[in-house]
């Protein structure tokens, strides 16, 4: 399932994906990996994105069951 | 019997190869040159690309012992065999982990290295060239060694080529 809510956070952040990718890390194509869905993250990358966008686990990863 | 010149020239090329890859290493890599930095999700990719590569010499050693075995004659000899079994690996190693962007490092600048592999390419083919107009790829029906130059020479020519394919494909899927 794409992850809608990371690229917004990062549109309203004004990060391109390789400025997210440069912060946490990790290579571009695993950001954009994340929010196509195609890549589900560790929890220590979860943290290091939510970090980096000021934002909760819940608000970006949480799915409703 | 080797001789002093032969030894000496030897030691020149293995000289020569070192210097390059030293240069290559230190044009190819942004930041910290000696360090392979990867992230987990190309971790992964290696992971399930090393597997790929893995069965994939396992069933190549599986036919070749077969045909070994049934053939009257050796067609190739074990030192021969034995290399191009492990291109082929690397071939499926490189190919799955390119496809899947784990297999250039988050320092690594994969222009500089896919023009490396071009040129070291060139000089394969221009080496097995040689082998083929001195008559040493196959000796009494039998494929000797120097056929590794060939398939050495194909291996860099298809992990550049995959590059390449690959980066074209990603512009068109870049960020939307």
């Amino acid at each position: 399932m794409k992850n809608l809510r990371l690229k917004a956070a990062r549109a309203a952040m004004d990060f391109s994906q390789q400025q997210l990718a440069d912060k946490v890390g990790v290579s571009r194509q695993t950001i954009s990996a994340i929010e196509k869905g195609d890549y589900n993250p560790t929890i220590h990358l979860c943290l290091d994105i939510c970090h980096c966008l000021g934002k909760t686990l819940d608000e970006l990863f949480w799915e409703e069951p | 019997m080797l001789n002093f010149e032969y030894m000496l020239g030897f030691l020149f090329g293995v000289l020569c190869a070192l210097i390059l890859i030293a240069l290559i290493i230190k044009l190819s890599r942004k930041g910290h040159p000696g360090k392979c930095i990867v992230d987990e999700r190309q971790r992964l990719v290696r992971g399930t690309g090393f597997k790929y590569a893995f069965f994939t010499l396992m069933i190549y050693d599986v036919i070749l012992a077969f045909l070994m075995e049934f053939c009257l004659a050796p067609f190739i000899t074990a030192p021969a065999a034995a290399l191009l079994g492990i291109c082929l690996s690397i071939a499926v190693f490189a190919v799955y982990c390119i496809w899947n962007d784990g297999y250039y490092t988050l320092n690594e600048n994969p222009k500089v290295i896919t023009t490396s592999f071009l040129l070291i390419a060139l000089l394969n083919l221009i080496n097995f060239g040689r082998y083929v107009h001195e008559g040493e790829v196959v000796v009494n029906h039998v494929i000797e060694v120097p056929i590794v130059t060939l398939a050495a020479a194909l291996l860099l020519l298809l992990v550049a080529f995959t590059t390449i394919l690959k980066s074209v494909r990603r512009k068109g899927e870049d960020e939307e």
